[in-house]
Parts: C-alpha cells; structure tokens; sequence
C-alpha cells in the first residue's frame, strides 16, 4: 500500500471507530460535564418500561420480550416471550409485577427476582401505571374508553391485589365524558392513563384527570389523593401534553410541567411554589432527591439545564440518584456521575412524624400555615 | 214584547238559574237533603235569623262550589267582624300556618291538591313564607289532618266557630281549646282542667273560676296572645317584648287574685322555665357534640335529608321525629312534650304536669340522652380503634372544625384549640 493510501486508510479506519464510538454514547446536543458519562448498556424495544430494582442494579425492560437487564454485567434473563406494557419492582427488589394488554382486558403477573412467574390475575382496561403499596401488595391503574354517540366515557380504575393470596379488588378513581373531537386528537396521550405516582411512604398517589369542558380547551387536573381515606387536593391545572407529577423521596414536594413552558416544583402541604423553570414537562421525571430532573429529554440540576440528551427519550432515575437511564429509539444508555443531594430529603423519623399532619392538609383540617410550623418545629426536635 | 221571543227567555232564565246560586231559599231545598246538618245549623244560627243567606259567605259559583273552591275563609268573615278580624290577625292564632305549613312543591310524589294549603287559585303567591319540616315530612293526607285541623286556624274561623254555627257558647267552652291544645306537646287543657282554676270552674262554674277564654281571651278579644312572655317553643321573649305583656298578665290575674300574688306565681314559671331550659341545654350540648365527634347513629349525611336544611344536624325548633337518630329521638321528645310540659304546667299552676309529666320527664330524659350518649362514644371509640388511620389528634382536629361550621365557637377558639391539638401531638401534651 502507498503511503498516501495507508494514510488514507487510516484516516478512514480512525472516523469510523470515532463514528463507531459515537454510537456508544448518548445523542447529546451539548457538551456533559466532566463529572458525567454516558454509553450505551443495552438495546430495547420501543415503548419498553424500564423498572430498576431498588438496589440499582436491574431493569426490566422489553427486549424481543420481557428481561431482567443486570447492570453492572450486562447479563440478561428472559422472563417473558411476550413484551410487557408497564413494569414495576417491589419496594424491597423481591417481586416484579408486569402487565400485558390484550384489547379490553389486562394481564397483570409477578415475577420472583431472578424472573420466576409467581401470580397472574386479569382485571378491566387497559393497565396504564402500576405500583407496589409494600412488599405484598400491588396496586394497579387501568383506564377504559367506551364510545357512544354523544361522546365518550373515560374512566379510570384502581386495582390492588395481593398477588397468590386474592383476586384485584377494582374500585373506579375517576371518569368522565370526552367529546369525540378530543379522544380523536388526543387518544394517544389519553391513553397513558393517570401517569399515576405514589409516594414512597405508599400513602398517597399523584395522579392526571382529563376534563373537557364544553368551549374550552380540554385539559387535565393534577390530583393527590390519600390511599387511606380518599381525600383529594387538586394540585394544578395541565396542557394535555404534560406527563403528569412526580413525587419527591419524601413527598415533600412535587415537580409538574404544563406540557406548555414551565416545570413548576411545588409544595402540597404549605401550598408554595418553589420554583420555576422553562422547560413543557411533557416527559419528566425526577430524582430521588429532587435535585436533578430529566424533562423533555433535557438533564437539569435544580433549575439549570445540564445537558440535552435525547429530545425524544424517556428517562429513569436510579434509586440511589446516581445514574440516569434514558431510553432513546431503540437504544437504553446510562449516564454516570451524578452526585445526588439526599441531605435535602427529610430524615425518615421526621417524614414519619410528617404523614399525619399531611393527612390533616388533606382533610383540611389544618392550613398551609400550620403546616408549615409544624414542619419547623419537627426539624427542630 | 213579541210572543215569539218568550220561550227563548225562558230558556236562558233557566240557563242562567242552573249556572249560578242568588239566595240561601234556592240552596235549602236540594242541601236540605245532600247537607243536612249545615242546613239545620245555619237555620238556627245569628246568620241564619238575620238572614244571611249562603251567597254571603260561599258566593254564588255553584261550580266552584262543587269543585271545593268555595270555602270559607277569614277572608269571608272579616268585613262583617273586623274588629275579631283584626285582633287575631295580630295573635298567635293569626300566625298558626308559620308553625305548620311549608311548600312542598320539590319534594316527591306530591298531591297537587296540596297547593291550595297555601295558595290561593292562580296565585303564586304563598299565604305565608315560612316552612315546617314536620310538615313536609307528612302525606297530603297527614298533613291535612294531622297539621292543617289545627294550624288552618291562621285563616278560618271555623277552626274554632265551626263552620255553620255562631252560637258564642260553643266558643266560649274550654272544650273547643281542646282539639289542638292537649295532647303531649302542649296540654294545655289538661293542665287547666287538673288545676285548681279547672277544679273550680268544673264544680262552680265559670262565675268562679276562669277558663282559658278569660286569661287568654279577655273581654272578647281575639288576640290570645296577650300576656305571653315566650315563643310557642317556650324561649323567652326579649325583655322589651316581655315586660310589656307580663304586665298585661298580671292585670289579668288581678282581676282575681291581688297583682303581688300574681307576679310571684309568674315568676316561680319564669324561674321554672330557666331551670328546664338549662336541662334541655345541657342535652342539646350532648347531641352536638356527637354529631362534632361524627357518632350520631347514623350520622345526618347518612339519612334521608332534613327538609329544610338538608344533610345537616338541626336541633332547633325544625327538629325532626323521624328520620333521625335516636338520641336526637329522645331530644325531641324533651324539648317538645317534657319542656313545654313542665312550663306550661308551671304557668297554669298545675303541680302534677308541672312535676311529674313535666320535670320529672325531663330529668329522666337527660339520663337517657347521657346513657345514649356514652353507648354512642364507646362503639365510635371501638370503630377509632379498629381504623389505625384515625388518631386521637386527627379526630380532635375534626371535631374542632365541625364545632367552627356550626358556629360552636369562634375563629380564634378554633385557631386556640388547634394549636393545642399540634402542641399535643408534638409533644404528647394534654390533650384539650
């Protein structure tokens, strides 16, 4: 080979493993700090949940079938031939649920941890979110549209059963009629469901109704509500591209975007805003520590925008905040080195002493005000 | 006048004569046979020797008549007596439907024929504005019966006159009191029959004793409210209201008796009165802190609406019998038989109403409430305790927040004992 081939070759053979690098890592629009990496663990289907375990180590994801996806070796365990709808882990990493949709009806299944089918239970509609209340005990949201010629009939169900020991219980969370114009438009979005969140106490659930009202805009309202006793307190009012809130670790406040503009981080009990920043929500999700937040495909720290990673990617927060996973296509990359802030979370005996008065904002039956004070003076103690 | 034209005359007299009644000797004849007793009364009556035909009082629409929109009201009676008209319309007899009727024009299954309780044919407009939850709790049947025989005296003087009688005598007679002014509510018949007045006159004669008609009616007059101190619920008057006829009242007495006399024994009823109404407080307090603490059984959100006031807890003069609890059952039954027995019975001077069908009642009626009351506490603490969610600081809370939406006590209390219920929860203080 003449030298200038050789060069020439080498020039090539040097782009393409640059290019094949590139591969590797994130479609980041800017530059990652020098704390951060990012590569690429995994490929997945589209639509795929992603469930880490609470150790941080395993996901469940779709790959040509429901896996369990070891982070740390890349090893994979087939748990099911079919692709799963929604996934989630128990709070302490030995059950997985999953649920798999066939036209009305959905499938719901739990899984030992090494992926080991143990119950299956079916239940009305489409299985939209699911969540562990503890160890036992799985609760479910499924949502049902039925069409009829003045319009449609929304409704949403909450399901909790205690996989091997009964059948789901299904008690109906909300409904309420959409004109045919607004499932047309927007069924895709709908059909999320209540982009339901729970607190990790498993006390209370964040959850999105859709309201369409006639001359108006339809819209969704942001809702909290008390698993114990029902109570509701409407968080905000939300474009209907918004995904909904999210929970900090101890509930203390709750990340929400419009779907429009403005991601708001807002505290429920002492109804204040605490800050705003520009970004739609339309996808968000937060880490544990609510320091960090991945909106709209968008890596923020507090109020500033860290990176842009995948525009159109979801994202999921390890459970220890460090790692961020975010589903782009058809590719699952996971982006290291971020340094959670978990002493801005309330210590677990202070939030425990805080459940009760949260209860009582709720019922109303103490103010903002008092709530607040006694948050002070629990800190204080 | 052309011979032609006669018989068609005839026919329209004839015409006009079947459509409309012009004098009492046109009506004898065929109510002789379908209403005798009326005839016979009004043949014997001041009407009917001055000659006051039917078409005075009944006008002369036969079809109306038949249709029963012809009946006589006060309104009938009052250009002839108008003085009588006058003084009852300002009495408490004048204000009898305020205490018993009420539009139940929203409520189910009604009888349209109820709308002529309180409105006149065509009109919108009610005869008075005031409900009764009693009432409206009533078939049309019971209401007419049970309600209207009594409180239609508002605006019929036949309540008490009788339809075709004038005869003074019968008005004049405790007995025509009787029919609405006895019974467990308001005995006040009884109560004058038993006492030393009744005994009196039952031996004597009225020369010697009064009759209601003589205290309550004095010198003819319709107005029976005179000398009253206190609602027909039994709550005072304000003084201004009830100094006034308290002298009135005892000019009454005095007639009989010497006014230092009379005074005392009113004042021992006022004493009485005040002593009741402590007892019936006390109960009162009883049942809404239940309803504060959620304990009713069943609670009102959990029971066929109250209705005048809905879903809500009413102990006032709307109590209900029915449809409620039993506790707030043994409520009514104190404030409206047992209380207005023992003041009434003191006011009418009449020992075993006043002691025994009265306060003793009373009294009994408190350990019952209080029995009931502590039954209610212990199942309500028992499901407390079954439902881990429901702490003692959050029920606190709960309680202190129903007193603030009935009024119980004010902003800053409440903003007091709410501190006091944190304060404990923080801190495991005592508990306010």
């Amino acid at each position: 080979m003449k030298p200038f081939n050789l060069l020439l070759f080498l020039f090539f053979a040097a782009t393409s493993l640059l290019l094949l690098g590139g591969c590797s890592t994130l479609p980041i629009t800017g530059p990652l700090p020098d704390n951060l990496t990012a590569e690429k663990v995994a490929s997945i289907d589209e639509q795929s949940p992603l469930a880490i375990s609470p150790d941080s180590k395993v996901v469940a994801l779709n790959s040509s079938g429901l896996k369990l996806f070891h982070l740390p070796t890349g090893q994979q365990v087939d748990v099911s031939a079919r692709n799963a709808h929604r996934a989630a882990w128990s709070p302490l990493g030995y059950s997985l649920a999953a649920s798999f949709t066939t036209g009305g009806t959905s499938t719901l299944v739990t899984y030992d941890q090494y992926g080991i089918k143990v119950a299956e239970a079916e239940v009305e509609g489409e299985i939209t979110d699911l969540a562990w209340l503890s160890e036992h005990e799985l609760l479910a949201a499924s949502v049902t549209i039925t069409t009829y010629k003045f319009g449609n009939n929304f409704k949403t169900l909450l399901h909790r059963w205690l996989p091997g020991r009964n059948t789901p219980t299904s008690t109906p969370l909300r409904d309420s009629t959409l004109q045919s114009v607004t499932v047309r438009t927007w069924l895709p979005l709908l059909r999320r469901g209540p982009m339901l969140d729970i607190s990790r106490t498993a006390d209370q659930i964040l959850y999105m109704h859709p309201l369409d009202p006639p001359v108006f805009k339809p819209y969704y309202k942001l809702i909290l509500r008390d698993l114990t006793n029902g109570k509701e307190m409407e968080i905000a009012s939300l474009g209907m591209t918004s995904s909904g809130g999210r929970f900090t670790a101890d509930s203390e406040l709750i990340f929400y975007g419009d779907g429009a503009g403005k991601t708001t981080v807002y505290n429920p009990w002492t109804d204040e805003a605490v800050r705003r920043f520009n970004a739609a929500g339309r996808t968000l999700e937060i880490s544990p520590a609510g320091d960090y937040s991945f909106v709209d495909g968008a890596l923020y720290h507090g109020d500033t925008r860290v990176a842009m990673l995948a525009p159109e990617g979801v994202g999921r927060f390890t459970p220890d905040g460090r790692q961020l996973l975010v589903a782009a296509r058809n590719d699952l990359y996971l982006l290291k080195g971020l340094q959670p802030a978990n002493d801005r979370l309330l210590p677990v005996a202070q939030l425990e002493k805080l459940l009760q008065p949260r209860v009582w904002r709720l019922d109303n039956l103490i103010s903002a005000k008092e709530y607040k004070e006694t948050l002070e003076r629990i800190k204080r103690q | 006048m052309n011979l032609r034209h006669v018989p068609l005359l005839l026919a329209g007299a004839l015409l006009l004569a079947r459509s409309s009644v012009v004098s009492a000797e046109e009506c004898i004849p065929c109510h002789r046979e379908k209403t005798p007793a009326a005839v016979v009364q009004w043949e014997k009556s001041a009407h009917g020797k001055a000659g006051i035909g039917c078409e005075k009082c009944h006008g002369t629409d036969h079809d109306k008549m038949k249709r029963g929109e012809a009946r006589v009201d006060m309104k009938a009676c009052a250009p002839c007596h108008k003085k009588a008209f006058d003084s009852h319309r300002t009495s408490r007899h004048g204000m009898g439907l305020h205490s018993g009727w009420g539009c139940t024009r929203n409520m189910e299954n009604r009888n349209q024929r109820e709308c002529a309780f309180c409105h006149d044919k065509d009109s919108a407009e009610p005869l008075s504005s005031v409900q009764c939850a009693r009432f409206l709790k009533q078939s049309t049947e019971m209401g007419e019966v049970g309600c209207n025989y009594c409180h239609s005296v508002e605006s019929s003087c036949a309540s008490c006159h009788t339809n075709h009688n004038t005869d003074l005598k019968i008005v004049r007679d405790p007995a025509s009191c009787a029919k609405c002014h006895m019974g467990p509510d308001h005995p006040q018949w009884e109560m004058w029959q038993t006492s030393q007045h009744g005994t009196l006159y039952g031996t004597s004669g009225s020369s010697v004793a009064p009759d209601c008609q003589r205290c309550h009616m004095p010198q003819g007059s319709h107005d029976v409210s005179v000398g009253i101190t206190m609602s027909s619920g039994g709550i005072p008057y304000p003084a201004e209201k009830a100094g006034p006829n308290r002298v009135e009242m005892v000019k009454i007495c005095s007639q009989c008796h010497a006014p230092g006399f009379a005074s005392r024994e009113l004042s021992r009823g006022d004493a009485i009165q005040k002593q009741s109404m402590a007892i019936v407080k006390e109960a009162e307090k009883i049942v809404l802190d239940l309803d504060d603490r959620g304990l009713l059984d069943p609670m009102p959100e959990n029971r066929p609406p109250h209705p005048l006031s809905g879903n809500k807890l009413v102990i006032d003069s709307q109590l209900l019998y029915e449809d409620t609890s039993h506790i707030e059952r043994l409520l009514f039954k104190m404030k409206k038989y047992d209380y207005a027995r023992t003041i009434k019975g003191a006011y009418h001077q009449n020992p075993a109403y006043t002691h025994w069908y009265g306060n003793a009642e009373l009294k009994m009626d408190l350990v019952d409430i209080k029995a009931e009351a502590s039954r209610l506490a212990k199942a309500g603490k028992g499901a407390a305790q079954a439902d881990s969610s429901a702490p003692n600081e959050g029920e606190a809370l709960r309680v202190l927040k129903r007193r603030l939406e009935r009024g119980g006590i004010t902003e800053a209390e409440y903003e007091a004992e709410k501190k006091k219920v944190l304060d404990q929860y923080l801190h495991g203080k005592q508990k306010p």
